[in-house]
């Protein structure tokens, strides 16, 4: 077995663990010095971190990278002049501004070991280390990153690569989520445009990045969209650079538990629609074939977990339901319909709802061990109130 | 949910209740659409409900529950509240909490607020037992000051039965109407509490929970700027106002146990009146229970940030009446000029609508 596939291996293997195990799993993972590939292991677990409050140690290169995350990549699948950032690349670059910022970085990293996840370590500690980055990272940029040999990646590839950081980091805490709402489009505007300054690397990766993880994608996206359109052949490529990553990024984040899809749904649906009509042939087509192969991939998955996740537990219930396996059948009942709910904006409405109502139906009917409030309840979720007061009508 | 162009019904600008009833009571609603909602009696009969604009901009609408469906589609929990609330013949905090405590008993919130609902019962029964037991003390107490709690049961409960026999004829009553007298006290004081009474009741429990969300929200707002370093400054201003005056209107209320001859003659002939006194302290917290829930439920700053918007959304308004209330002047203008300042940000309001069903139904079991 090859090592991509042992890791996948393990990692499906870690999926079904319970929440001790999956704890010291990431434990294991956030612990070593250099986590590069051995993410993968825990990134399908994404959703279950969160839903059992596992935090996510942050060490000092995490920190620094975290505005970064949606554009890193294994070195193997990293091209020159991609909007991506090849993984091999963030060593030198931590170790660089690490070793610019000398003992400053000391309260820093004792503050960081204090931080419980990566979400307060971003909020407390990120823009002091953001901003503090930006320097020495431009000094590398121009006079060489020590020990970028090392990295495997083409020496041209050094400076581009590390400005494109900087630009990111540098305008990270007015674009991110935790940025201020007032006058973010004049933020994005500036930013990309200071990019596209540099090259149009750092201005894909900026654009990447933003559409990943700002608040309001859409926004980010006209911006970008009317200065490729408004700017040479080089932007031109950039963007659809852009898209790809982006389409990438949404097509493999759909894939989370239903609840967390269906956010991921929600910000492709918006992005798809802002988009439609604009940018060239190639765009539009690009867009149109992500729209197509994402209501495909959504009305398939509500129709199958429908049968998986919620009748075929339902029907295996014994007497009497406990509360865990209630509760369970209810957040999945939960996250459908929100998956459903935001992929019909891209199609299919009548195809959700025959399958929630074919669902909630079969639900009414199931002998089941579900008590007939729970039984509501359940109907609720899937078809409405209207379909739930009926259940305890019929009492 | 219809679009806003759909609603066919008339937006109030402006909410400045002067008075608490005017300003109606927090109802525990489920549909993410409902949050901030508050009941009060009708105009005509039955009840109106306060809804703030589902747009997220300023102003509320004031609206039957027909009305209420041209803006959202109300979960079943919501749609037996409001039967239940159409049959109520008062709206008061206390009685939408024991109307929300059967429903949550019933199911409609989930298996969660279903256990919830039936410990807190059972936690409830005990309390007014123990209050009972401390309102006959401190009678005791104050008929005999040589008497002490440490003294063996059988001692205390001889010299009960002596307080009451004593103060029944001075009061125009038999002894077992003063011993249902302090039963029904009971429950009335099993929320307040006594003073000094650890652990603390119900209300001086909400009341620390308050005070922590207003140190932390505080420190906040001085350490952040932009809109949650502005919501949080809301929220900080609106629990310390509720605070200044809920406070004291504790410590007036319990200050009632200090007399409880004269408690008792009160109560004798005029309950109703006693009772809606006492309730002044849950009327004053009204509405920041959630608000509390909001801010402990966010473990990470990103929570947190999220958690203000929703947060500086909920600040009750204070009615003037407050400032005839405890007696003093009071400031409620500087609140609405804070939240005039303060953007609200409102990107809660949409997406994962059933997650934020399931969000609002376990705050009410850990609220029950």
């Amino acid at each position: 077995m090859s090592g991509a596939a042992e890791t996948r291996a393990l990692a499906r293997a870690l999926s079904a663990a319970e929440g001790a195990r999956i704890a010291r799993a990431v434990a294991l993972v956030d612990a070593l010095p250099e986590r590069g590939e051995a993410d993968a292991l825990i990134a399908p677990l994404r959703g279950r971190l969160a839903a059992l409050r596992i935090g996510r140690r942050v060490n000092f290169g995490r920190l620094l990278f975290l505005p970064l995350d949606p554009v890193i990549v294994p070195a193997r699948d990293w091209q020159p002049g991609s909007a991506h950032l090849p993984r091999t690349a963030l060593a030198p670059l931590i170790a660089g501004v690490r070793a610019a910022l000398g003992p400053a970085a000391v309260p820093l990293c004792q503050a960081l070991a204090e931080c419980p996840d990566a979400g307060t370590a971003g909020a407390r500690l990120g823009p002091a280390l953001w901003s503090q980055a930006v320097a020495p990272l431009r000094a590398m940029a121009a006079s060489g990153v020590p020990g970028w040999e090392a990295t495997g990646l083409p020496a041209a590839a050094a400076a581009p690569l590390t400005h494109g950081v900087a630009m990111v980091l540098e305008a990270w805490p007015g674009l991110g989520p935790l940025a201020a709402n007032a006058d973010r489009r004049v933020l994005a505007e500036a930013a990309l445009r200071q990019a596209a300054a540099v090259s149009p690397l750092a201005w894909s990766l900026m654009a990447a990045v933003a559409l990943a993880r700002a608040p309001d994608p859409v926004m980010v996206a006209q911006v970008a969209v009317e200065q490729a359109e408004t700017s040479g052949p080089d932007l031109h490529r950039a963007m659809a650079q852009v898209l790809e990553v982006t389409i990438a990024g949404l097509e493999r984040d759909a894939a989370a538990p239903a609840a967390e899809a269906a956010l991921t749904v929600r910000r492709a649906a918006q992005l798809v629609a802002a988009l439609a009509d604009r940018g060239g042939p190639a765009q539009r087509a690009a867009l149109g074939g992500f729209a197509l192969r994402l209501d495909a991939s959504c009305r398939a998955r509500v129709a199958a977990e429908c049968r998986s996740e919620l009748l075929a537990p339902l029907a295996a219930l014994t007497v009497p339901a406990s509360h865990a396996s209630v509760n369970g059948l209810e957040a999945t009942a939960r996250g459908l319909r929100d998956l459903a709910q935001e992929a019909r904006r891209i199609g299919g409405a009548a195809a959700y709802d025959a399958a929630l109502r074919d669902t909630a139906e079969q639900v009414r009917n199931a002998a089941t061990a579900l008590a007939r409030i729970d039984r509501a309840r359940l109907v609720e979720i899937l078809d409405g109130p209207e379909a739930g007061m009926a259940v305890l009508a019929a009492a | 949910m219809p679009s806003d162009a759909a609603i066919n019904l008339p937006l109030v600008q402006s909410f400045h209740p002067t008075t608490f009833l005017e300003r109606g009571v927090a109802l525990p609603f489920t549909t993410p659409a409902l949050a901030n909602s508050r009941g009060r009696p009708g105009e005509r009969d039955g009840f109106d409900l306060i809804v703030p604009n589902p747009s997220g901009g300023r102003g509320v609408y004031i609206l039957g529950w027909d009305g209420v469906r041209q803006l959202c589609r109300p979960t079943m929990h919501d749609a037996h509240l409001a039967a239940r609330l159409a049959a109520l013949r008062g709206i008061t905090p206390g009685e939408i909490r024991r109307v929300e405590r059967e429903l949550l008993a019933e199911g409609l919130a989930g298996r969660d607020g279903q256990v919830a609902a039936r410990s807190t019962a059972a936690a409830d029964r005990q309390d007014r037992l123990v209050t009972n037991f401390r309102l006959l003390l401190a009678l005791v107490h104050q008929l005999d000051p040589t008497a002490t709690a440490n003294a063996p049961p059988a001692e205390i409960e001889q010299r009960a039965r002596r307080s009451l026999a004593s103060i029944a004829p001075k009061l125009n009553r038999t002894t077992e109407a003063i011993a249902a007298a302090l039963e029904d006290l009971a429950g009335v004081f099993a929320p307040l509490g006594l003073p000094e009474q650890a652990p603390p009741a119900r209300i001086p429990r909400l009341l620390a929970g308050l005070r922590l969300v207003q140190l932390e929200t505080a420190d906040w707002a001085r350490q952040r700027g932009g809109d949650d370093g502005g919501q949080a400054a809301l929220v900080a201003a609106g629990a310390d106002l509720t605070l200044t005056c809920a406070a004291q209107s504790l410590r007036e209320v319990q200050g009632a146990t200090e007399d409880m001859v004269g408690l008792l003659r009160g109560w004798g002939t005029g309950p109703v009146a006693i009772a809606t006194r006492l309730a002044r302290p849950e009327w004053l917290l009204d509405g920041w229970e959630p608000i509390i829930l909001l801010w402990r439920g966010a473990a990470t700053d990103p929570e947190r940030i999220a958690a203000l918007a929703e947060m500086a959304a909920l600040v009750p308004v204070m009615p003037r009446e407050v400032a005839n209330w405890l007696g003093m002047d009071v400031d409620v203008e500087a609140l609405s000029r804070i939240r005039r300042s303060v953007k609200l940000n409102q990107d809660w309001r949409t997406g994962q609508v059933f997650a934020r069903i399931a969000r609002n139904e376990h705050m009410r079991a850990l609220a029950a």
